[in-house]
């Protein structure tokens, strides 16, 4: 279990390092999220993917 | 031209046997195989007809059995008695191991009476009643017939300061409820247990939910990456947030596995573990207490 929990926590730590360099290199490079966001809304609809979401919990809730 | 074949046939005769015995006493010392083979090529030596020798000696298996029954590995050199002695095959009961045979002295063997059936089988019994034995050397001292004493013969004797032997056969003891303490076992059980294994079954599938949740996120925001976004630094932006959110996710769906199997479970084997010995209780420990 040990030798387990080793190998997770340095596979963990890289994906974290790489992450951590890739965010802040964007960062660098000017990324904007509010552009991100346009495009993202632009492609998928997820306030209509919330409000379902969202109807499906009070639907559970009802039954309970 | 017959006397030529039959002599070829008995030394590899003898040859086989010889290799095939050292193949089967590979569970002695090396010492004890080497003594073991040399007496017997010592006896297929003397043995005037060597065929008939392998008759009465039988299969090597039969003469393995016979030789690692009741062996201990020797550190000090084997007397030289013991290794013109044929072992003892049927003297030893099941499950015991029998003490080295005490040689006994030719000088009080009564001449032309036969050695005991009891030592050997039926067909070493034959051989050696009609093969003289070798004349052994004056200056041999002569071993002590009875130099120990072996327990068990004492036990049947009903020598009450002999010990006892250490093997027990007696069956195992059963070990006896004790109908309140599994009362008392079974109501903390239903009350405490039962709920703590199911808050800690819970607390595990919560930490389950958390990481697959967070791992899901994180493929999800590395997959929005490729969802028309054509600005490099974007692109990398969701890529690292991505990468940042499902490495979180790894150690707790992890944390989730070792919290169902060290606690959870542990809990559970530790409940039945206390209760198999609370509720149960042995003789042996009613009579230390």
């Amino acid at each position: 279990m040990k030798k387990a929990w080793r190998i997770v926590l340095i596979l963990t730590l890289s994906v974290l390092a790489l992450g951590g360099i890739c965010f802040a290199l964007s960062l660098i490079l000017g990324a904007d999220l509010v552009r991100i966001s346009d495009a993202v809304f632009a492609r998928y609809d997820l306030a209509q993917t919330i409000l379902n979401v969202q109807n499906l919990i009070f639907k559970i809730k009802t039954i309970f | 031209m017959t006397i030529s074949m039959n002599w070829e046939e008995t030394v590899i005769g003898r040859q086989k046997f010889i290799a095939e015995l050292a193949k089967l006493l590979s569970g002695m010392t090396a010492r004890d195989r080497e003594s073991t083979l040399a007496k017997y090529n010592d006896m297929f030596d003397k043995a005037g007809n060597e065929e008939e020798l392998l008759t009465n000696l039988g299969s090597p298996t039969r003469v393995a059995i016979c030789e690692l029954r009741g062996y201990i590995p020797s550190e000090e050199p084997e007397p030289e008695s013991a290794s013109s002695e044929i072992p003892d095959c049927q003297a030893a009961p099941d499950g015991l191991i029998e003490p080295e045979p005490t040689p006994e002295p030719l000088s009080e063997e009564p001449a032309g009476e036969s050695p005991p059936a009891t030592d050997v089988s039926d067909g070493l019994v034959e051989y050696f009643r009609d093969t003289p034995r070798p004349a052994e050397p004056e200056d041999e001292p002569v071993p002590d017939p009875a130099p120990e004493e072996s327990p068990r013969d004492g036990a049947e004797d009903g020598d009450p300061d002999t010990p006892e032997p250490a093997f027990d056969r007696s069956a195992p003891e059963k070990p006896r409820p004790i109908a309140g303490r599994i009362i008392l076992y079974a109501a903390f059980g239903i009350l405490v247990c039962i709920p703590v294994t199911a808050v800690l079954a819970a607390l595990s599938l919560c930490l389950l939910a958390l990481g697959a949740g967070l791992l899901s996120i994180g493929i999800f925001t590395v997959s929005l990456s490729f969802a028309g976004i054509s600005v490099f630094a974007d692109i990398m932006m969701l890529i690292g947030a991505g990468l940042v959110i499902g490495a979180l996710g790894v150690p707790v769906a992890f944390l989730a596995v070792w919290v169902f199997l060290r606690l959870t479970v542990g809990f559970v084997n530790l409940i039945l573990r206390t209760g198999a010995k609370w509720c149960y209780e042995n003789e042996k420990e009613e009579s230390q207490t």
